[in-house]
């Protein structure tokens, strides 16, 4: 469409004020989606009175000790004592001296977090595996009451998963799976996997049959079709699904709460319960939330280009 | 390169009949159509044949083996399906390729063998390109390109060309017919379209609502079809029915019509009572003003050198008739129509059986 002769209205392309609106309205948003986000993180590079002083300081010196002390647990001592020691080898036990302070060891912050990309890999890797065998089955077999199946697979979601937190957490006592990681990945994958198998099924339905036929007939098997051409075709739908997944998984809390305490807790749980002297330590908690939100920003964005390719690139004419 | 059998081939889908015990032979090299409306089975069947589908009875036999239960890739045929399925995350060599590296085939032989295919083809250029952006046509040379590199058994195309423009599909009909001579490849073609399949076949099979209605040449079924549905699916337009009750017996040679007495083809059997059709091609239809058989011109559609008269007889029985352009005909005109004796066909209207006549016979004797 050339501009310069046609003034009639498009009814596909956007008129400039109506552009105009859309931009505002995103960048509103983005603002508002995004104050809480750069707060945190700004909290996790001040120093704990700034971070509780009021009115809050916008303008103030950085400082890593948020970092330090998610990382470290450090015991107060008396001064004589510290003149006695010597000077500070690291930037955080500097930090921790100018508190009167000793670094005693690491935090469980780094444990925690690595429990976090264990049982929330884990589990969207389960959840994809079985999510992309049940939805292949689904949509290229007859399975007997078909409909039925599915849709108990669906009911499963029907009820928030914590409306059973009680007979999970007897189950789990009884079973062993308290505070483990595989009890953690099963669960997770459980509410996962209904999720996995209903996005994929739409996916996979939307793949020609004929092209695992041509390959059956080019001489390969159903299971050698399947994975060289129908997962090469479903690589959309699976990252998109495994991106659903991770999120759940990595961002669930209640569940945590309740079945880990040590060995398998992961970070929601364990960042609330970074404690200061005195009270919270907020640029640690900020520090821990920060840090927390990198993996899935990561995974994200390494996916991306995955996540918006076309599904069948036009190679089929519909 | 071998004989395809199919022995009373049955297929149902729960309740449902597709397949109606077929039974036919592909003669080792034939181009045999298998034509009908949609979903008259013609999918159903050649996916029997290709083993994608197993076959509710019935036997298939390929050369001499019987490969009713035998899986798709154990079968050496090769498939085109109508909307081509090119594998889509790989290039057009790949896409060629694919059914050699399933054989582990060494490489500089997969590498001859695609380049001979690209080469008869005429696709050599766009060996390294992706599918994604290839026109449709090119796309349909992809996927013979992938069938006949294999140098399969036989060929079976499930409407190949039903996706191409009109223009193109032209020119594929063409390719494809001077492709089956070069190769001399079994070949069995799925189409609707009668032209495509009276342009190519050797042998068409004409299907309907599951059960192979006839089998034979094109002009044997556009000569002579064997029932009133193939009489009023091919030609175009096609066969005129007309309806009419009455007797014929062994050696008539007339039928009482709409009043007339119209000459036909010597009845050679027992014969037939009660509803009768009188099937005339419209070419076979002559204005002649003194012919008993009255009707009132309608309309007339110019084709160029022909054209299409539409005429209601007496009773109102619908004609079309298609003679030269140069003789004129208008609206409201009453006329006199002759058919041409010896090319009409006659069917038992309860049955839909064309009866046996002298137009038979001949054709038996040569
Ligand atoms: N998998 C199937 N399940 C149920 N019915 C089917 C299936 N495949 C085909 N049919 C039915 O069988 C009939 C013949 O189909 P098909 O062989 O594809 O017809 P055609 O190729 O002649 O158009 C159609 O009525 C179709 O609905
Ligand atoms: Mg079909």
């Amino acid at each position: 469409m050339s501009r310069g002769i046609s003034h009639a209205h498009s009814i596909v392309e956007p008129g400039p004020l109506s552009r105009n609106i859309a931009g505002i309205i995103v960048i509103v948003y983005a603002v508002v989606a995004l104050v809480p986000l750069a707060w945190i993180f700004l909290t996790s590079i001040k120093t704990p009175p700034d971070s509780i002083s009021y009115p809050p300081k916008v303008i103030f010196d950085p400082s890593l000790e948020g970092y330090c002390n998610l990382f470290t647990t450090r015991s107060r001592q008396t001064a004589e004592y510290l003149e006695t020691l010597a000077p500070p080898s690291g930037l955080c036990e500097k930090i921790a001296r100018d508190r009167n302070m000793v670094i005693v060891g690491p935090s469980n912050y780094a444990p925690r977090f690595l429990n976090s990309l264990i049982i929330a890999f884990g589990s969207t890797a389960l959840s994809v595996l079985l999510g992309t065998a049940a939805a292949y089955g689904f949509s290229r077999f007859k399975v007997p009451l078909k409909d039925d199946l599915l849709f108990f697979i669906l009911s499963t979601r029907m009820m928030p998963p914590i409306a059973v937190a009680i007979p999970i957490f007897l189950m789990y006592r009884e079973l062993g799976l308290s505070d483990t990681k595989l009890g953690m990945i099963l669960l997770y994958t459980a509410v996962n996997v209904s999720l996995a198998v209903w996005l994929l099924k739409g996916f996979i339905d939307e793949i020609p049959r004929e092209y695992e036929e041509a390959a059956m007939i080019d001489g390969y098997t159903r299971l050698q079709a399947f994975f060289r051409v129908v997962l090469p075709q479903a690589t959309t739908g699976i990252v998109a699904t495994a991106i659903f997944c991770l999120i759940f998984a990595w961002n669930e809390y209640a569940f945590a709460v309740l079945l880990t305490s040590g060995e398998a807790q992961t970070a929601p749980p364990f960042i609330p319960t970074i404690i200061g002297e005195g009270g919270q330590d907020w640029p640690a908690v900020a520090a821990g939330t920060t840090l927390f939100l990198v993996p899935i920003l990561v995974f994200t964005v390494l996916l991306r280009k995955q996540l918006l390719r076309g599904i069948t690139f036009g190679a089929v004419r519909k | 390169m071998a004989e395809i059998r199919v022995e009373n081939l049955h297929k149902a889908f729960a309740s449902f009949t597709a397949v109606r015990d077929s039974t036919f032979t592909v003669r080792n090299g034939d181009f045999f159509c298998l034509l009908g409306p949609s979903g008259c089975g013609k999918t159903t069947t050649l996916r029997m044949i290709a083993g994608l589908e197993l076959p509710t009875s019935g036997r298939i036999l390929l050369g001499d083996e019987d490969v009713t239960f035998k899986q798709a890739s154990a079968r050496d045929i090769a498939f085109v399906f109508q909307l081509f399925a090119l594998y889509p995350h790989m290039n057009v060599r790949a896409n060629i390729s694919y059914p050699l590296r399933s054989q582990g085939m060494a490489r500089n032989e997969v590498k001859r063998r695609v380049e001979e295919a690209a080469k008869t083809l005429r696709i050599t250029h766009l060996l390294d390109h992706p599918v994604s952006g290839l026109s449709s046509g090119d796309r349909q040379r992809v996927a013979l390109g992938r069938a006949i590199v294999r140098e399969p058994l036989a060929f079976l195309m499930d409407e190949p060309l039903g996706a191409l423009d009109a223009e193109f599909r032209e020119l594929m009909c063409g390719e494809l017919r001077a492709l089956h001579d070069r190769l001399g490849a079994t070949t069995v073609y799925v189409t609707h379209d009668q032209l495509e399949a009276m342009s190519m076949a050797d042998t068409i099979a004409v299907m309907n609502q599951g059960v192979i209605e006839q089998l034979g040449s094109p002009q044997e079924i556009y000569d002579r079809p064997a029932t009133l549905f193939v009489a009023d699916f091919i030609g175009s337009p096609p066969m005129n029915l007309l309806r009419f009750e009455g007797r014929v017996g062994r050696g008539d040679r007339n039928v009482r019509l709409g009043g007339a007495d119209v000459a036909v083809p010597e009845v050679h059997e027992e014969g037939a009572g009660g509803a009768l059709v009188l099937g005339v091609r419209p070419e076979h239809v002559r204005l002649q003003d003194d012919a008993p058989y009255r009707a009132r011109v309608i309309d007339s559609e110019y084709l160029g050198t022909t054209q299409i008269v539409t005429l209601a007889g007496i009773d109102g029985t619908g004609i079309k008739a298609r003679m030269p352009s140069d003789i004129a005909v208008r609206a409201g005109d009453h006329v006199g129509l002759s058919f041409h004796a010896e090319k009409l066909s006659l069917f038992d209207g309860g049955s839909g059986r064309a009866i046996r006549t002298r137009l038979h016979t001949e054709a038996a004797h040569g």
